[in-house]
């Protein structure tokens, strides 16, 4: 378990303490909890832009490869794609 | 008096890669979506996949800038890339959302031009480290 001493600033500190009793629990356990969920917002939040990173890097690797195949000449009409995925999908799938 | 211009056309090409992309995607969404079926049936939905994104692409023969640019991957790679967002509905089963990567140019030396890049599930996210791991050694005993 890990422990979590929050600092807040006076004003919130007693907006939080209102809370709590209104609601009928204990002040420090209801502040901890509030403490515990910022932090787990924003390590979610860090793991979401990692994610959206790694997504973005895997997309614009995709894309560089399609612009090798334009600046090799390997372009495709609509007719010769779909005879190439035909023809792979037979393989795939069979 | 001038004759009213026609309307402007652009080629629209597939890349290999892009295509072969295509073919995954498809062949996945087959197999996820019709597991019980037979590799003919299969075959059948995935070549419905692929007619719907065939579709979409030719639609860019006509003002294919009508899709968003998309700004990060463009300024990552110092042109302007835009993306066909295909939504595959037929056939039952949830469809999912694809996107195309294109690129318009309209400088080439015959026709101007769009060009199919690359194809990836609109939610497809890369393989984590851990997942990396497990197709290399096989699943972990529990």
């Amino acid at each position: 378990m890990t422990a979590i001493t929050l600092h807040l600033p006076d004003d919130k500190a007693a907006r939080l303490r209102a809370r709590a009793e209104a609601s009928g629990e204990d002040p420090d356990a209801f502040a901890a909890g509030f403490a515990v969920a910022a932090v787990l917002r924003a390590l979610d939040e860090e793991d979401q832009e990692d994610e959206d990173d790694a997504q973005l890097a895997d997309t614009v690797a995709g894309i560089r490869r399609g612009l090798a195949d334009v600046a090799a000449g390997r372009l495709l009409t609509l007719d010769e794609a779909r005879e190439r995925f035909e023809a792979g999908l037979a393989v795939r799938l069979k | 008096m001038t004759s009213p211009q026609p309307p402007r056309a652009w080629s629209v090409r597939f890349t290999p890669h892009a295509t072969d992309e295509a073919l995954e995607a498809a062949a996945r969404w087959a197999e996820l979506n019709a597991p019980e079926t037979s590799g003919e049936e299969r075959q059948q939905r995935a070549l419905a996949w692929y007619a719907g994104m065939e579709a979409a692409a030719g639609t860019l023969a006509t003002n294919p800038r009508r899709f968003a640019v998309r700004e990060r991957e463009s300024r990552l790679l110092g042109l302007q890339v835009h993306a066909l967002l295909h939504r595959h509905t037929a056939g039952g089963g949830g469809g999912g959302a694809y996107h195309a990567f294109y690129q318009v140019e309209d400088d080439t030396p015959d026709v101007p031009r769009v060009t199919i890049l690359h194809v990836r599930h609109a939610a497809r996210r890369p393989l984590t480290r851990a997942e990396a791991r497990e197709i290399q050694t096989g699943p972990n005993e529990p």
